[in-house]
Formats: structure tokens, sequence, C-alpha cells
């Protein structure tokens, strides 16, 4: 039965363990927490956003929303059902999880389409201007009748996204849905998911990692990191949470005992070492230090002298509009583009 | 607004298994070469112990002659006995595995994961990956004992050919109950190619593929009893060479291979199930 909320999550936890043989009778358990108590819900017509690096369970969250893993322990529903319902929620449901894999290769894209629709049960009669709708609205027209072996890695990413749409699903859930895709073609992706929620009222869940596809498309942001919701808010709520703090960022030679006497200067809450890719389409990051200070109009000079006099080079200091990386950086002390290490808690035994 | 749900209905459970049928079809037909292969492996495997046998007794004639003294099998032509042997064991092992390999390509491929996500059932998606084996096993199978028959100058039409094509689709049921084992084994060992491959030349010899099962221990017969393989590749080559229904009769001989596609498709989906079932609570069934 439809609700208003349409994704309830509530204490949910995953954890996967594996074996590692150490001899004939001894082996060591591992326990990965990939999601420890999650709590949240996603109301219809919503966008919500799950924001988070690398491995901090964004995926996992996903996969047992649509019902490809089982939650170690935690209640959720989907469209009013529980996880139990599985036929159900999958009809609920229109996802895309695996980047551009998912496509079977020796079909052309509209074969892919119309076998995928079949699969959702869309009727023969709708599923033939659905799928050139789809075609059209993606701008596929011209690669839909090649087999997919043919497709570029941003080709096949539309494509999954197409499939993701082929049964028209009140619910969305789309990880990490522009990677892989040029900068145009990833804000021509995000306009249609607007699209979807806005023309149709679907309720989308939007995986990223990247904070701008975030700040731009979610009404409510979950922060993720090491399987736990650190925060969560509408994103301007959660950045204004921040503005009555100053960021700086750094770039130059900062040694360690610069940053430390920083630290112990007045006004300085925290600082941070961290690496932002250079715009230059190289592959290039260059570190800068993160500083969140009171005021930074009055305490600058005294930052500066600090710095300078504990051997910093300074190139160039900027205040920063406050984004949600920093909302992630001022909670964590990491960037988001830092990885998470998968292994949460190792516990070793024999048996 | 977005669509409706979609309703579950018979018809759309057939569109399924249609479209399932028809995506294996398109994909095979577009890797070139592939049927031809199909149809030539049986036979090459058949001519290496012809061959032998020809060598080792002089001439064809004289080896047919040793093969029935030494077998038992009166009237048995050996050249034919390893021809529809061959062929069925071609058959037979393409059908053992047939889900094992969907499960392990599905999982490479990306694709499995996204069939899980979807409301299809598993049957039905089952059901069209197996008439699409099915068919593909009727025009091997076909192909090549026809083939076969040409290369060795044997008359393809001694028999019940209609017959042994029915007994042929009847007795691969119980084959892809044991897929559905197979299938298990990979979703829960993941990579199980060498055993797969070890696997295949044991079921090849407790099928009485190249020699019947008369040759080997009394305690490797009840094996061979026990596997729905031996029974189909036998009354095949009953049907086609006249052997004894040695069990009553001919209906005797269904009867037992019944009762194998009752059971093995039902323990096999069961066991399937269950693994399927402990990977979703473990890493996942995607993984691979």
């Amino acid at each position: 039965m439809p609700t208003s909320k349409m994704i309830e999550v509530k204490d949910l936890s995953k954890h996967y363990s594996s074996k590692k043989r150490l001899g004939i009778f001894k082996s060591e358990k591992n326990v990965v927490k990939a999601l420890k108590g999650v709590t949240f819900d996603v109301d219809q017509g919503e966008i919500f956003g799950l924001l988070g690096p690398n491995g901090a369970g964004k995926t996992t969250l996903i996969k047992i929303l649509t019902t490809l893993l089982l939650p170690t322990s935690g209640i959720a529903k989907v469209n009013g059902y529980t996880l139990d319902q599985d036929k159900e929620i999958k009809s609920s449901i229109g996802a895309m999880l695996m980047g551009e894999r998912g496509l079977y290769w020796k079909l052309t894209g509209r074969e892919n389409l119309e076998y995928f629709g079949a699969l959702y049960h869309v009727p023969k009669s709708i599923r033939k201007d659905r799928i050139k709708s789809l075609i059209e609205l993606l701008e596929l027209d011209k690669i839909a009748d090649r087999t997919v072996e043919t497709y570029s890695s941003g080709q096949k990413m539309k494509m999954v996204f197409a499939r993701s749409l082929v049964n028209d699903a009140p619910i969305l859930m789309l990880d990490e849905p522009t990677n892989t895709l040029d900068v145009k073609e990833a804000r021509r992706l995000r306009k249609i998911v607007k699209e979807q929620n806005e023309d149709y009222n679907k309720t989308i869940i939007y995986c990223t990692h990247l904070m701008h596809e975030a700040e731009e498309l979610c009404q409510r942001v979950g922060i993720i990191d090491h399987g736990e919701i650190i925060a969560l808010d509408d994103p301007m709520d959660l950045k204004q949470g921040l503005q009555k703090n100053d960021i700086l960022s750094v770039e130059g030679t900062i040694p360690e005992k610069a940053q430390t006497a920083l630290k112990l200067t007045p006004g300085v809450m925290s600082t941070q070492i961290l690496v932002k890719q250079m715009n230059n389409g190289s592959t290039e990051k260059r570190p800068y230090l993160n500083i969140t200070c009171e005021n930074s109009h009055q305490n600058l000079p005294e930052i500066i002298s600090t710095l300078t006099t504990n051997g910093a080079i300074i190139r160039n200091i900027d205040k920063k509009e406050t984004t949600l990386e920093d909302v992630f950086v001022n909670i964590t002390g990491r960037s988001l583009m830092d990885d998470t290490s998968q292994v949460i808690k190792t516990k070793t035994g024999s048996d | 607004m977005y669509a409706p749900i979609q309703k579950m209905t018979l018809k759309s459970h057939w569109g399924v298994v249609w479209g399932t049928f028809v995506v294996r079809l398109k994909t095979f037909s577009r890797y070139k070469g592939v049927l031809f292969m199909d149809i030539l492996t049986p036979v090459l495997l058949a001519a290496m112990p012809i061959l032998l046998g020809q060598a080792l007794s002089g001439s064809i004639s004289a080896a047919s002659a040793n093969f029935e003294q030494n077998t038992g099998l009166t009237g048995a032509n050996y050249v034919a006995f390893i021809i529809i042997g061959a062929n069925v064991f071609s058959t037979v092992t393409t059908s053992l595995w047939l889900f094992g390999f969907f499960i392990r390509r599905e999982q490479t491929l990306g694709t499995l994961e996204a069939l899980f996500m979807s409301p299809a059932h598993q049957i039905s998606i089952l059901v069209g990956l197996t008439l699409y084996v099915q068919l593909r096993s009727v025009i091997t199978f076909l192909g090549g004992y026809l083939f076969g028959c040409l290369l060795f100058s044997i008359n393809p039409f001694q028999g019940q050919v209609l017959l042994a094509l029915a007994i042929l689709l009847f007795g691969l049921v119980p084959i892809y109950g044991l897929s559905f084992l197979l299938g298990a084994l990979v979703l829960k060992v993941k990579q199980a190619n060498s055993l797969l491959n070890t696997l295949q030349w044991i079921v090849g010899a407790f099928m009485g593929v190249f020699f019947p099962i008369t040759v080997l221990p009394i305690t490797f017969q009840i094996v061979s009893y026990l596997f729905p393989g031996f029974w189909l590749n036998y009354n095949i080559q009953a049907a086609l060479m006249g052997l004894d229904w040695f069990f009553v009769n001919m209906y005797g001989h269904l009867g037992i291979l019944f009762i194998f596609a009752i059971t093995c498709p039902l323990i096999g989906y069961l066991i399937f199930s269950r693994t399927e079932s402990r990977s979703k609570r473990a890493e996942g069934i995607g993984q691979f």
C-alpha cells in the first residue's frame, strides 16, 4: 500500500564476515560493519541524497533497499512494504547501482530495454512507446540499435540510467549515476533526475560522493561515513550550521610545526590538510590547509603570522563559501574524496 | 505522475519467459560459428575412440564384433554407440552446467543483480533459459548425430529417431534440476571451473558414453543407475539402435526418467533457493 513515507529505515545494520585461513585448524574471522544502526526516512516526492566517501556504506544501503542484500538487523520499508515482500518492493523501484555494468553486451541498447521492460512486466503495448521516449529523452537515438559492446563508458552509463526508468516506478534509487559521464552529460542527467522528481512526483534516493550534485538536487541529505549517518538535514541548514565560522583555504608549503602552532592560535577551531583536484584537466592533486576559525577578518593577521614564523611559505589564501564538503570535513576531519577503509572492526578467533 | 505498478499476470510471466528465450537466442546468433562448433565437438569426441578401436582391431567391422562380444550388447554397432553417446554427453554436459555457467556469466557481466532486482519470477527466467537450451540441444544433437553418421557411413535412420528426440527433451529435465545444484555451488564458491571440468569426465564415465556401464565394477554401476544422465543416454541408444529395454520395457525406462524429472528439479531448486538466501544474508549474489 502506498504511504506518504516512501522509505523508512530504522536501526539498520549490515555486517559482512569472512574467514582467513591461518593454518589447518586456525582461522581468523574478519567482521566488516558496513552499516551501523542507520535510521532515516524519505517522503513521497522527495529527492534524498546519500552523501559519503567511497566505502562509507551507501551501496550496501541501496542493495538492502532493493532486496539484493538482507540486513543483519533493523527494519526497512519501501513503498510501505517490508523487506520480505520483495516482489512488491522490486515492482516499486527503478534502480541503477552497478555503474555502467548490468547490460547485455551482445544485445543492442533497445533490445536491452525491451528485455528489462518484460522483466518488469511492462505490457508490450506500453513498452515500445516508453522505450522510444526514453531513447529520445537521453539522446540515445544514434546508438540505440548498436550492440552495447560498441558503446563508450558514458553511453553505457546513460543506457543503464534509461533501464532504471523503463518501468516508470514511483521510486528511483541511483548510485553514483554520473560516474564516467563528462561534465555536459552529467549535467543533463541531473536535469532529467530533477524532472523525474518534479514532473512525475517520483521519490529519489541519490547516492553520490560529489557534494555539488547533492547540493544541486537534494531536498535533504544524509551524510554517511563508516556505516553511520553522521548528519541529516536540508543542505542549506547543514551549511548554515557551519556558517557562524569561516573557512580559509591556504595553499603553499605548510610544515607540520606550523600546522601544530596554528591549532593553538586564538580563534582557530580546527585545521586539516586536504587535497584538491586541479581544474586543468590533469589528474594532478594539490594539498591545501583547511582552517575553520571564528571571525577570519579579525584573526587573519595572527594566522598568517603564526604560519610564516613557523616556516610556512604561503602562495594563496581564500575565504571559502561553505559547502557540504566542509560539513563533512568538519564532522569527520577527512575529505569526501578519501576512501573509507572497509574493515572497521577485526575480531580474531580460532575454530 | 509515475505509472501504476504493473500487475503480474500469466501473460506478463509468459512475456518474461519469451523475452528470456529471445534474448538468449539473439545472443547466441551473434557469436559466429558457435553452432558449427557445437555440432563438430561431439563428432571429434567420438572420432578418437572409434579410430582407436579400428587401430586396435584392424577394421571397424572387427572392432564392432569385439565390442559386441565383450559387452554383451547384441547387434550393437560400436560406431553408432559412440556417436550417440558423444552427442548425448555433449548435450548433457551443456545442460548440466547451464545454470552454473549462467550464474557465473551474469555475475561477471553485472546483469545478475539487475535480474534479481526485477520482479520477474526466477522460474519464468529459468523456463525461458531452458526453452532456449532445449532448442539448441535438439539442433546440435541432430546436427552432430547426422554429421557423425555421415562421416562414419552409418544409417542415421535405422532406429526410432522421433522417439529418441522425445526422450532427449524429456530426459534433459532432471539434468536441469541437477544444474540448479551446480548453480548453487557457483553462487557459493564463485570460481568452480576446475571442479566442473573434473566433474564433466566423471559424468561421462557414469553415463556410459564410450562403453556400456556393464564393464564397470558393480558399485560404479549402482552410481550410474542413480544418475539420470545414464538413463537418458541408454534410452536414446535403445531407441536408435534397438538395444534391450532391460528394466521391464520402454515404459519402465521412461518411468525412471519421469521420477528423476520430478525429484531433481525440486531438490535442485530448493537447495539453490537456500543458497541464494544465504548469499543475500552474507555478501550478496552479485559478488564474483
